[in-house]
């Protein structure tokens, strides 16, 4: 991906990480912790944070067109390193203090993961699906030499 | 839109005559298309050089600093830069689908999207091409969605 190209994608996707954690957050305190109570510093770390969970992104910059299997690869680093980062600083913000906490916190990030990945998805599926149909009927009622 | 066609004899010119109320966008890239449409170009296989019509072009590519036209079962190598193939063939069924490659939207039997988050393109001869998310747009575009 080219850098202009994946700065766009970094400003666009920040916002909806802020909105995730935020969502993530009220779940995961859900679970453990029903009765905690939330400062504005909070809102102000959740700023860092979603910060953190975008710049990984930067993984799929490229010069050049990547393959298949590269694509694949990057994605597999992306989500590693996703992880890993979010990891690390949800346990400097304290956000999650023991193994239980950090295992639970490791599945809600790949939780969320694996539900935009499969909204992508989806859209993707739909778009191609109207593609087909246009180019389907194009075919039937158009001039090849055109 | 009214279309009528004419019959003339053998000796006489084939021409289009455009009737419109004005000059309109919708004028100008049938127009272009036409225009297109019988445009040839040049490419090299082996020691021969061919002369290519625009429509029988599956797909334009550059690879190493080389370009190259995709027929339906040859490869011609083209002096012409990716940019300059763009401007050959705006207004027809070409989109650009990723840094280096552009399609011909007529030669599509199908796509579908992969799971790297791009799409791929099959082409009628049996080809496999990559469409880059970014460039999906254009692909909408040249099909009128």
């Amino acid at each position: 991906m080219e850098l202009r190209e994946l700065i766009k994608r970094l400003i666009i996707s920040y916002p909806i990480i802020y909105g995730c954690s935020i969502m993530a957050t009220f779940v995961f305190c859900l679970v453990f912790d029903p009765d905690s109570v939330f400062g504005m510093d909070y809102l102000g770390k959740m700023f860092l944070f979603a910060l953190a969970g975008d710049l990984p992104s930067l993984v799929f910059y490229s010069k050049r067109e990547l393959s298949h299997k590269e694509q694949v690869l990057r994605k597999l680093i992306h989500l590693l390193l996703l992880e890993g980062v979010l990891l690390t600083i949800g346990r400097i913000m304290g956000l999650h203090d023991n193994m239980t906490e950090g295992i639970f916190f490791f599945f809600i990030v790949l939780a969320v993961y694996l539900i935009v990945w499969f909204l992508a998805f989806s859209d993707d599926l739909r778009q191609a699906k109207e593609i087909n149909k246009a180019l389907e009927q194009r075919k039937k009622h158009e001039d090849p030499t055109i | 839109m009214k279309i009528s066609i004419e019959e003339i004899p053998r000796g006489e010119e084939e021409e289009i005559i455009i009737r419109c109320h004005e000059m309109n966008e919708e004028v100008m890239a049938l127009l272009h298309k036409l225009k297109s449409s019988g445009e040839q170009l040049s490419g090299i296989c082996g020691d021969e050089i061919y002369r290519l019509r625009l429509s029988d072009i599956y797909y334009f590519e550059t690879v190493d600093q080389k370009s190259f036209l995709y027929g339906e079962n040859r490869v011609y190598e083209t002096k012409l830069k990716l940019y300059e193939f763009e401007e050959l063939a705006a207004g027809t069924r070409f989109f650009r689908a990723s840094k280096s490659t552009v399609i011909n939207a007529g030669k599509i039997s199908h796509i579908k999207p992969s799971l790297s988050g791009r799409f791929e393109a099959f082409m009628d001869n049996g080809e496999k091409l990559l469409v880059s998310r970014s460039y999906v747009p254009s692909l909408k575009k040249v099909l009128g969605l």
